[in-house]
């Protein structure tokens, strides 16, 4: 867990303890001295990084958390593991998988369709992919901006309620989806999600200081490439207390970042 | 233009034939509202009446060598125009007037005047209507663009409209084009060879909302080796006037009409040509004076109507390549167009 208000020094951190979990090696003391570009670039990917090709025809942030989850549940434990290992990699494409579905094979469909998700794979095997598609272009919707409830699927729910934060100033839509898909992801490739959890998604401006967040997402700040900046996070401390009476959630507005 | 005034010419010979000349897609590019807004801004008004081809190119030429680009604001009143069909700038009325000049003195169909203008559909009907079978992507309301989508048969989304929702000229020529797709047993893409690409699509587009589309593809001329674009400049002594000008002062008027035909059809050909040579040209003027002059003598067994059917082989139009090459032809006389000029050729 991770105390309210982020120094730099702790994101640096938390950066760093990711990196490890992938296993890859990387330049320390470029983090350590701020050099952050530097740092991210030092990272030896190994030549069978995976990723993920999202197409999405629309831009509905709670049937892409739905479709998120149903994609990583339905992954094996070869191809989960890889992809943590790529760091979640995943790309946005403009497409109608309606369109695609005859040509390409993909592993998993949004319930209606809008969405469609590949199998973790070396990026070099989308080529045709992305040749034929666009990359994703959106400003985050309204309905993003408003507190939306997903449930991780499960047969049955298991009582308790997350929250998932992620700090909107200044992203784009295609930003928010990046954090929303790694924070949603790794939650539940790390455990920090489980099957039958209700996730609270709730936009803010900044994350900093919300709460004690669990997989916290930190990259290069939008505003100042020197600095690091936590994106997203997920947070059960609070609510996980409120639910242990009657395994009802508790009333959202106490939370310190409500609004 | 003399290709497609051929084949509109040989094919109306059994075939009702419409030639559509965009004005919504000519006027409404992002290259001509520029070029106006650019000379209200820089020249104000003038009297454009009088200006040359000449000027009006350099003109073109200045204005393209412009570093920025104007705002979509400073744009929009003319694009208003020229969505609403009831103005364009006094230059352009000016270069229509010079195209139609060159129209008659060469026996062409004048674009500006007699090509029909059809009535375009508005742009959110055409959405609609493309919506409908999965054709394009419309990520307008989220932020994004309008994209053609032909994903399903293997062609690159192609962006159409932006993100600040100005529309290309695809989008012109679907919203022309759709609503005839129910008037016309068969339509017929005439268009440069640089943009085979947007063609291909479009037609596509056309056939699987129910037309039967076949696509011509035409090189540019390259002159000194080299095509290029307007804006690039280069075409200095080569426009119709002047090349009309300097051949008036060797022959006359029904041989360079014929000639300009048999050199622009049959020798440059619809491929890819090699560079303009006058002196191919002239030579092309006076082999057409002297098939003109032994016109009466020549002997063909065949009718028109069995030629111009020959030369459409299995399409549904006439091959102006055929035609031409026909006329010269020496194995097989074809029947000739009398003292220059019928209604089937010039």
């Amino acid at each position: 867990m991770v105390r309210l208000g982020f120094s730099q020094e702790l994101l640096r951190l938390k950066l760093k303890e990711r990196i490890q979990a992938s296993g890859v090696a990387f330049d320390d003391l470029a983090l350590t001295q701020n050099r952050i570009a530097d740092a991210f670039r030092s990272m030896s990917l190994a030549a069978e990084e995976l990723a993920v090709v999202v197409v999405l025809r629309d831009f509905i942030p709670q049937v892409f958390a739905e479709s998120c989850m149903d994609f990583v549940l339905g992954l094996d434990d070869a191809s989960r593991q890889g992809w943590f290992r790529s760091f979640t990699r995943t790309i946005y494409l403009a497409g109608n998988p309606n369109n695609l579905v005859d040509r390409f094979s993909f592993r998993q469909l949004a319930k209606d369709g809008s969405i469609a998700w590949s199998a973790p794979a070396p990026f070099a095997s989308s080529f045709t992919l992305r040749r034929l598609l666009s990359s994703f272009h959106a400003k985050i919707p309204d309905s993003a901006l408003t507190d939306f409830e997903t449930v991780v699927p499960a047969a049955r729910l298991s009582g308790k309620t997350k929250i998932l934060y992620v700090g909107v100033a200044g992203l784009t839509g295609v930003d928010y989806l990046i954090h929303l898909n790694h924070t949603l992801s790794e939650g539940i490739l790390t455990g920090v999600i489980s099957p039958g959890d209700r996730v609270l998604v709730r936009a803010v401006p900044s994350v900093n200081g919300c709460a004690e967040l669990a997989n916290l997402r930190v990259h290069v700040d939008l505003f100042d490439g020197r600095r690091l900046r936590a994106y997203a996070g997920i947070s059960d401390s609070w609510l996980a207390a409120c639910n242990s009476e009657d395994g009802s959630t508790c009333d959202v507005k106490n939370s310190p970042c409500f609004g | 233009m003399l290709w497609v005034d051929v084949m509109q010419k040989a094919t109306a010979q059994f075939a009702d034939v419409d030639c559509l000349y965009s004005h919504l897609t000519a006027n409404g590019s992002e290259q001509t509202v520029g070029f106006w807004e650019f000379l209200d801004r820089e020249v104000g008004d003038t009297d454009f009446s009088v200006h040359s081809e000449q000027e009006i190119g350099e003109l073109y030429l200045r204005y393209h060598s412009q570093i920025s680009k104007p705002s979509h604001s400073a744009l929009s009143p003319y694009l208003r125009a020229v969505e609403n069909g009831n103005w364009v700038h006094p230059i352009s009325t000016r270069l229509y007037q010079i195209w139609s000049a060159h129209a008659v003195a060469l026996r062409v169909h004048d674009p500006g005047a007699i090509c029909d203008r059809w009535t375009a559909m508005p742009v959110e009907a055409l959405i609609q209507r493309l919506a409908e079978r999965d054709l394009c992507l419309d990520l307008r309301s989220k932020g994004g663009a309008l994209y053609l989508d032909l994903t399903a048969e293997g062609i690159p989304l192609r962006q159409v409209i932006t993100t600040e929702g100005h529309s290309n000229y695809l989008i012109s020529l679907l919203r022309e084009l759709v609503p005839q797709i129910q008037s016309y047993d068969h339509l017929i893409l005439i268009h440069d060879r640089e943009l085979h690409a947007d063609y291909l699509l479009l037609q596509r587009i056309l056939m699987r909302l129910g037309a039967s589309v076949e696509r011509v593809s035409i090189s540019r001329v390259a002159i000194d080796g080299v095509v290029q674009s307007t804006r690039h400049g280069g075409w200095q002594g080569y426009t119709a006037s002047d090349l009309t000008s300097n051949l008036m002062k060797v022959s006359d008027l029904p041989s360079i009409r014929l000639g300009m035909r048999l050199y622009f059809i049959a020798t440059l050909g619809k491929g890819k040509p090699g560079s303009f040579n006058i002196g191919l040209l002239e030579r092309a003027v006076r082999r057409a004076k002297s098939l003109i002059l032994t016109a009466d003598n020549r002997d063909s067994r065949e009718s028109v109507e069995s030629f111009l059917h020959r030369c459409s082989g299995r399409r549904k139009y006439v091959d102006p390549y055929k035609v031409t090459s026909g006329l010269l032809s020496k194995r097989r006389l074809a029947p000739f167009p009398r003292e220059g000029f019928s209604e089937w050729y010039v």
